[in-house]
């Protein structure tokens, strides 16, 4: 019989030799057992380097999308509210109790010192002071009633852009007076034209009837139905002498950034408790605007659900895949020792990295492309022609949502965890023999 | 001389669809400590099956399998997976090591599952490439290595794990003659040596030859010579109880015979109608 030879220097191996790994050392062998397993995922998603790259590319492209469909989102709701806003009501108006629902000049605001000094407190120096009545207006051929806007030329521009949408004319200026700007559809109505004489029919505060003769010597050519009809405006001072209301005004319409609109409103109200004042943000006067918004969050979130059962469809398909490939080794891995969970764990680890290594690089090219176009914006003048812009300008700006981003980032997380799980469970229920007679 | 494994009546059906197949009739065995017993029998007599059930892999129909005098056939899953991992190494004949890890690694593995360290895992592995000889290929993954030097390092990890018993299948069906030596006579020191049992299925003549004790295997039963006709069983369904039959198949096997009780009253319908 053939003799092997054995290297020299071997020690004589007994059954109770060095050489072997027989241990007792329990609470070391769950650490190690999890090193080993994210070295085994590891080597696992390296090996199959495409089918790793292609199913974190689907991952990174999903959440990518989500990103700036969030981010361009934001962009055109920010646009078209602020234009709302910037058009003509303001972020925040405060008027004296039931003014909003009945604007008669008897609800002047008994003391608009005080509001401007707690507003001035409160760092809310964009704010406007206005003189706001029913009234009518009247060309040589016929009348249209409007709203009677007295607004100061100098402080008005803080709040509103509505110096940006005279298309024809120009904005009040300090030194004017009896001098009107009409929306473009009323001055048609009313057929008369730059430098025209209109009469303003009004009432004073004891409903008495006013009336004067003014100089048309602006109109507004927004676009936006609201804009462009029923509206008159003329300086404060001029509409405060009219009605013989030196000094008064009725509303104070303040531009207040989106964010803190809701704690400032908190705070002017607690300050300025017993003034008997309404203090309306924008979304209280128009409940439209803010519904709209709410609805087209609403499909955003049913088309985010759709991606993220691609998503995870995707990583569901692979993780099958690369666990039926791998059956035999599985076996093998249970043959030498491995038990079932760490199998499964070994998946789940490997769905986590996929997710993870999906999700970092979704965040890198979903972040490079909302600052890319976030600079460049995007233009939406195709789609959206010249009849109706609803406040929208053509040009968008996605603005990055980071409130938004755990959710959708710990979505495609979970996801990928899910979407491991299932693959863990069939590799879990594997039978050895099985495993490796059919791999 | 203790006994090591010992086998009780044992029987296994395999189910081909709704068919019981049996495979194993009634396995009486008693492997001592030391052994080289070799398993011979023809392609198709249970060989593999056989030691799929000894060695935890599979689960048997009826009787037991008492391996260290622990009834394997009575324990849970995972029992099994660990008494796997502290008692028995495999080697198989398609080598089976691990594709991501390298020679060294696949041998440290089973080290590591049973709470060594990393270094001492490898250190271990490092040793045990020294004593099947490919201690230059320990940085080799499988598919850089020759079918020989694969099963070399199958051994090897087979080893490391200081189990009490080798259960090899066919460890050198897909090696050349003289490479299949070689690892007989590795398998033989080792088993000389450190004392470690070897059961081993084999049809190569120089493995029967190697054997301190050859275990003849014809349908399903053990023969004490090739002459013997095994008795058959009188039914299979005697032998394979339907209740043993997988859950996949027992479904099956209701559908079908829904579907064929369907199929007996279609007809009759349509002889209804055209009468
Ligand atoms: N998964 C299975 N399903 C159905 N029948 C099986 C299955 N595995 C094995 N068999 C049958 O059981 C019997 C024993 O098979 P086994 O694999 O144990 O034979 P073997 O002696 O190892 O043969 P070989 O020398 O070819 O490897 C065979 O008749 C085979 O057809
Ligand atoms: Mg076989």
């Amino acid at each position: 019989m053939l003799s092997l030879p054995l290297k020299s220097g071997v020690p004589s191996l007994g059954p109770s030799q060095t050489h072997t790994c027989q241990r007792h050392a329990t609470q070391s062998i769950n650490q190690s057992i999890n090193r080993m397993t994210l070295a085994v995922a590891l080597r696992n998603l390296l090996g199959h380097l495409p089918r790793t790259l292609l199913t974190v590319g689907a991952i990174a492209v999903g959440l990518a999308s989500l990103i700036f469909l969030w981010s361009f989102n934001e962009g055109l709701h920010q646009n078209m509210l602020g234009n709302f806003q910037r058009a003509i009501i303001g972020s925040v108006q405060i008027h004296r109790e039931g003014f909003f629902q009945q604007p008669e000049l008897s609800g002047y605001i008994r003391n608009p010192q005080k509001v401007t000094e707690v507003l001035e407190k409160n760092g809310l120096t964009d704010f406007s002071r206005r003189l706001e009545s029913f009234g009518l207006a009247a060309s040589d051929e016929t009348t249209e009633g409007v709203m009677l806007i007295g607004m100061d030329p100098i402080t008005e521009p803080r709040v509103t852009d509505l110096e940006k949408r005279i298309g024809i004319g120009r904005f009040l200026q300090p030194e004017d007076s009896y001098s009107l700007i009409l929306g473009a559809t009323t001055a048609n109505n009313l057929r008369v034209k730059l430098g025209d004489q209109v009469i303003i029919v009004g009432y004073d505060r004891y409903g008495v009837m006013v009336a004067e003769s003014f100089t048309l010597i602006g109109i507004i050519t927004s676009g936006e139905m609201g804009l462009d009809r029923g509206m008159a405006l003329t300086s404060l001072e001029t509409l405060q002498e009219m009605v013989d209301m030196p000094g008064q005004v009725t509303t104070f319409a303040i531009n207040i950034p989106q964010k803190s609109i809701d704690k400032s409103v908190s705070a002017l109200k607690a300050q300025l408790l017993d003034e008997s004042l309404e203090i309306m943000p924008w979304h209280v006067m128009f409940p439209v605007m803010k519904e709209w918004v709410t609805l087209h969050n609403g499909f955003l979130y049913l088309f985010i659900g759709v991606v993220l059962f691609i998503v995870v469809a995707g990583e569901l398909n692979t993780l099958l895949l690369s666990m039926l490939e791998r059956t035999r080794e599985f076996g093998v891995f249970m043959a030498i020792g491995t038990t079932r969970q760490e199998v499964a764990a070994l998946l789940i680890t490997e769905a986590l990295f996929i997710g993870i290594l999906g999700t970092i690089a979704g965040l890198i090219l979903g972040l490079i492309t909302v600052l890319l176009t976030g600079v460049t914006g995007i233009d939406l003048s195709i789609l959206l022609g010249s009849t109706s812009r609803f406040y929208v300008d053509p040009l968008i700006y996605p603005q990055l949502e980071l409130d938004r981003l755990d959710i959708t980032v710990s979505a495609i997380l979970i996801a990928s965890v899910v979407a491991g799980l299932y693959p863990a469970w069939r590799a879990s229920l594997l039978q050895p023999a099985e495993a490796i007679r059919n791999g | 001389m203790t006994s090591i494994i010992k086998t009780h009546d044992l029987h296994k059906c395999y189910w081909v669809g709704t068919m019981p197949h049996p495979a194993l009739h009634g396995i009486n065995l008693d492997i001592k400590q030391g052994e080289f017993a070799v398993l011979a029998g023809r392609s198709g007599s249970g060989k593999s099956t056989l030691l799929n059930i000894i060695g935890a892999l599979e689960s048997a129909d009826s009787g037991s399998v008492e391996v260290f005098g622990q009834n394997i056939l009575e324990m849970t899953q995972d029992q099994r997976t660990r008494f796997r991992l502290h008692n028995i190494g495999f080697v198989f004949q398609a080598y089976n090591l691990i594709r991501v890890f390298n020679a060294r690694e696949n041998i440290a593995y089973v080290c590591q599952l049973q709470g060594k360290s990393k270094e001492e895992s490898l250190e271990i592995a490092n040793h045990w490439l020294r004593e099947v000889e490919i201690e230059h290929l320990g940085y080799r993954r499988p598919d850089q290595l020759s079918g020989g030097q694969q099963q070399r390092v199958a051994i090897a990890r087979a080893l490391a794990s200081d189990p009490k018993i080798i259960l090899a299948d066919e460890p050198t069906a897909n090696l050349d003659t003289q490479t299949g030596r070689n690892l007989i006579h590795l398998m033989q020191d080792l088993n000389q040596r450190p004392g470690t049992t070897f059961l081993i299925s084999s049809h190569d003549p120089d493995v029967k030859e190697a054997a301190s004790r050859l275990i003849k295997l014809a349908d399903g039963q053990i023969v004490d010579e090739w002459s013997t006709i095994p008795k058959t069983p009188t039914s299979i369904y005697s032998d394979c109880p339907v209740q043993n039959m997988p859950f996949g198949e027992r479904v099956q096997f209701k559908i079908k015979r829904l579907i064929r009780w369907r199929r007996i009253r279609k007809p009759s319908k349509k002889n209804r109608r055209r009468s």
